[in-house]
């Protein structure tokens, strides 16, 4: 690419900054049922994410969600693996990159902060913004851009209840540049 | 799980106990699916290789599950989780091991630091992560 060329493609990425995408209120509640089946998997046995009766008698008074499940309330589900992502300026982003060579994608941070635990009934909200995107950086994947979104989840009330970071490499393979 | 540790029982530099976690695709798609995850490299073989990879691998939501789970284990019931920060490297392939190990950063009052490494044995350090954790009083 030129030098022309890439100013012409930074222009066009760096107006994502600031963008929404991908918001969304849960389809279900907080519920027993979702939280248990995740239980399964991962080993968890706290009585406090499956068992309402020795929860009540906890330091907790109720039955709560597994922190890590904040992002699990609002997935979009099966259609991602039949119909494919619906169209958001994320994914529009990533597509602008895949046509400019830079097809590469590895995620490489993300942190969740914790307001309150969830509880049975919470319905959560989630949205999304493109927070900021780096300049172009050279990795040992390839040269590439770091982008990173930001998702604030709120419940019933409008009141917040955790907020993620999630930073992107979208990268040129290195290897395709030597070919 | 063990039962609830309070602020003086632990220190800074304190190791967890050592857990091997066997990697298979039953883990790596069965733990995608709980997590509502349903990108094609987490449960297609064959999509997966068509993406340069050798076999479906491990999405992000079950190294954090994971690693919640490991912490809850060490620290008991009671505590709270009030951030997880993830730094991601290899990839969580089936037929090797993640051991995951833990030690101790910081201990504020009934705020306490945990360090959680998770290493592939054929790939690497797939996983670190730095969890806040507060402690009943």
């Amino acid at each position: 690419m030129t030098t022309e060329d890439i100013a012409a493609l930074e222009a066009q990425i760096y107006a994502f900054v600031g963008r929404e995408c991908g918001s969304s209120t849960a389809a279900d509640p907080v519920n027993k049922a979702m939280i248990r089946h995740w239980c399964e998997v991962m080993g968890n046995t706290s009585p406090d994410h499956l068992d309402e009766e020795a929860a009540a008698a906890g330091s907790r008074g109720e039955l709560v969600a597994p922190a890590t499940m904040l992002f699990v309330w609002n997935q979009t589900g099966y259609a991602v693996a039949s119909t494919g992502r619906p169209k958001d300026p994320q994914v529009e982003l990533i597509e602008l990159l895949d046509a400019h060579g830079y097809n590469g994608i590895v995620a490489t941070d993300t942190t969740q902060e914790y307001v309150r635990e969830l509880r049975l009934g919470d319905v959560i909200s989630q949205r999304t913004v493109i927070d900021n995107i780096s300049e172009r950086k050279t990795t040992g994947l390839g040269e590439g851009y770091f982008y990173e979104t930001v998702t604030e989840f709120t419940d019933q009330n409008g009141d917040a209840v955790g907020r993620q970071t999630f930073k992107v490499l979208k990268f040129r393979p290195a290897k395709k540049d030597q070919a | 799980m063990t039962q609830n540790l309070k602020s003086r029982d632990i220190s800074v530099g304190q190791t967890l106990p050592e857990r091997p976690i066997p990697i298979t695709s039953s883990l790596v798609t069965c733990a995608a699916l709980a997590t509502r995850d349903f990108e094609k490299v987490h449960h297609d073989k064959a999509f997966a290789q068509s993406s340069g990879m050798p076999d479906v691998y491990m999405n992000i939501l079950t190294s954090q599950g994971l690693t919640e789970t490991y912490l809850r284990d060490w620290v008991g019931r009671d505590a709270v989780f009030r951030k997880l920060s993830v730094r991601l490297g290899a990839p969580n392939i089936p037929g090797t091991t993640m051991t995951l190990r833990g030690e101790v950063k910081s201990v504020e009052g009934n705020t306490v630091e945990v360090e959680v490494v998770g290493q592939n044995d054929k790939w690497g350090m797939h996983v670190k992560a730095l969890a806040t954790l507060e402690l009943a009083g």
